[in-house]
């Protein structure tokens, strides 16, 4: 439905088998003080004469595109001591760009017809002389960005082993329209569009891990209930099991969510079918127990209950119903969000009147904060890879999303629209052809 | 406030509507019926049985004299709100003072349905304050349960830090902000 780029279609053909690589160029996600990596991606080399600012272009949002994601070192043109035009497909002179330091060297060759691009990509690792990956691309002219964004995730999988987050996509609420709707954008905040017009407040969306549904709280019913919306196909439910039903999260490899809702007087977490039907109570305190976010493996889930007298994270356990607190420092931890890999638990804390974003494991050791003196920082959600954190910020006045790397570095904000943007949720890696 | 200002008009409007009419049991069915279409006007279920046990004449029925001590009493029910502590849904003191004058006005006003509005200050999370905005409300509620009002004559809703009363930031609005608002139906 919202996505009109599904339609495209894109030929891709590995054009070598890379050497089966022991690759010495290893980024490692877990390292906070990884060095970035320097690449080198001339523009690429077009066919014919008019091509030449496709080709240019396709460079430079494959730039971009790798440069987002805080791995790696653009190396600038002008050291080149090759020109692009000089390259014979498939030859590369190694010494030419190791000499400026370049660890990764990626050519492209470009090739029109009418408006059909095709696209030949090619990524090295320049010490040790071989080809990472090769692939072709063929499509219309207007999915350059989209072609390209495969390879990146092609070049990320050839170093990390995981495809990364070129796929993903962030949803988020904005004032924009004067009523809180739930937009979604791509996973650098392009191509924002509002999902939803229910000139009401509408909060707190998240996708399913398939990217086929979002949940989300609006008052359009005039009091807080669940949307659940199919987004592919239409349709959905709405789940009003009580006065309030709120914090939907999806448990992952399963139709199923979990919310908060309002039964008898006390805030409890339940476990919800995908039509929104209550299944189980998986909380169990006279107060608030909220925010749940699940782990990997969909058996544990963060949250936050007031059950010692101050909102803190536990992480419970759906099957035997125990919870275990894991935040002890400060008087306010909420906004869980479980890590892709598992390990560690992000949330916002307040302390000294300042909001933050902090990481905690999952066993409650190894605290470290993110963010510093820059207006309330909030929302935290991982990207689905590991390496980032989406949150809001209203460092610059009002609320907008932003990023940085797992490690609190390279914070920068995503999108520029109207009004405030706040509870951005990162999807899982969703690829729609 | 504007808002407020509406309120009253819709008490002077509507009470006497109340008074004169069944209109509450027809909108009971109305409100039973979209319930049971699944997510309808879900907020306004205590309709559901608002009546259960208390005649539908008793109480306010009779009197024409009374209007305008009846005008100022549903102001003052409507416009003044039980403030809570930081984080906090104990009602103090001065809560309670204000709850008692709210149980005696529904005793007194047996038709009168309400919908008790929790709301909390900006300086929390949105989801958290979601829920202490509704354990707020339960708290009001549950209090004038114990006063021996009928809980089927409350609703509860939470607004969290969605609707600020007063959009300063700083204790003075906060205070004013952290609140359980009451809405007659």
């Amino acid at each position: 439905m919202m996505n009109s780029r599904n339609s495209f279609f894109i030929v891709f053909l590995t054009l070598f088998l890379p050497m089966v690589c022991s690759a010495e160029i290893n980024i490692n996600i877990s390292n906070p003080n990884m060095r970035k990596i320097p690449i080198a991606i001339p523009a690429f080399n077009a066919s014919a004469a008019g091509e030449d600012a496709i080709a240019k272009k396709g460079a430079d949002i494959l730039g971009s595109t790798l440069d987002f994601t805080g791995f790696f070192k653009l190396l600038d043109r002008v050291s080149f001591l090759e020109d692009p035009k000089n390259f014979n497909p498939g030859v590369v002179n190694y010494r030419n760009w190791t000499a400026i330091g370049a660890e990764i060297l990626v050519t492209g060759q470009t090739q029109m017809q009418g408006d059909t691009l095709q696209m030949d990509l090619r990524a090295y690792d320049t010490f040790k002389g071989n080809l990472l990956v090769g692939k072709r691309y063929k499509g219309h002219v207007n999915d350059l960005q989209k072609m390209v964004r495969r390879f990146a995730s092609e070049i990320i999988f050839a170093l990390t082993g995981n495809w990364g987050i070129f796929d993903s996509q962030i949803c988020f609420v904005s004032t924009g329209t004067g009523f809180k709707e739930i937009y979604m954008s791509d996973f650098d905040g392009g191509n924002p569009q509002q999902i939803t017009n229910h000139r009401s407040i509408s909060m707190t969306p998240a996708l399913s891990p398939d990217g086929n549904w979002i949940a989300y709280t609006s008052y359009m019913k005039s009091k807080p209930v669940i949307f659940i919306k199919n987004m592919v196909g239409g349709g959905g439910s709405i789940s009003s099991e009580s006065n309030m039903n709120i914090t939907p999260d999806w448990v992952p490899g399963k139709f199923m969510l979990a919310a908060t809702l309002s039964l008898g007087g006390s805030q409890e977490i339940y476990l919800l079918t995908g039509a929104g039907k209550i299944i189980k109570k998986i909380t169990n305190s006279p107060g608030i127990d909220v925010s749940p976010s699940f782990s990997p493996d969909g058996h544990r889930f963060a949250f936050v209950s007031d059950r010692a007298g101050s909102p803190q994270i536990y992480i419970g356990d759906t099957d035997s119903g125990r919870a275990d607190r894991i935040t002890f420092e400060g008087k306010y931890n909420t906004q869980p969000s479980w890590s892709p890999k598992g390990d560690k638990i992000a949330y916002s804390s307040i302390s000294g009147g300042q909001i933050n974003i902090c990481v905690i494991g999952v066993g409650g050791g190894g605290t470290a904060q993110l963010t510093y003196n820059s207006g309330r920082n909030e929302y935290p959600s991982w990207a689905p890879d590991g390496s980032m954190i989406a949150y809001a910020s209203s460092r610059e006045g009002s609320n907008r999303i932003y990023v940085m790397t797992a490690y609190g570095t390279d914070q920068r904000r995503l999108v520029s629209l109207p009004g405030e943007q706040t509870s951005p949720k990162w999807s899982a890696r969703v690829v729609r052809n | 406030m504007k808002r407020r200002l509406m309120m009253v008009l819709a008490l002077v409007l509507i009470v006497p509507g109340l008074l004169m009419t069944a209109a509450c049991s027809k909108k009971a069915v109305k409100s039973d019926a979209a319930l049971t279409q699944g997510g309808g006007d879900t907020g306004r279920t205590i309709g559901k049985d608002p009546k259960k046990g208390t005649g539908s004449d008793s109480g306010i029925g009779g009197t024409g004299t009374g209007d305008t001590m009846r005008g100022a009493a549903a102001d003052r029910f409507v416009n003044e709100d039980v403030t809570f502590a930081y984080d906090s849904s104990a009602l103090d003191a001065r809560a309670q003072e204000i709850l008692k004058f709210k149980a005696e006005f529904l005793r007194s006003n047996a038709n009168a349905a309400v919908t008790i509005e929790g709301h909390c200050d900006e300086r929390g999370t949105s989801e958290y304050n979601m829920a202490l905005g509704q354990k707020r409300a339960d708290s009001v509620k549950k209090f004038l349960i114990n006063s021996g009002i009928s809980g089927s004559r409350m609703n509860t809703v939470s607004f969290g830090k969605e609707r600020a009363l007063d959009p300063g930031h700083n204790e003075a609005a906060w205070s004013k902000n952290r609140r359980a608002h009451f809405v007659l139906q």
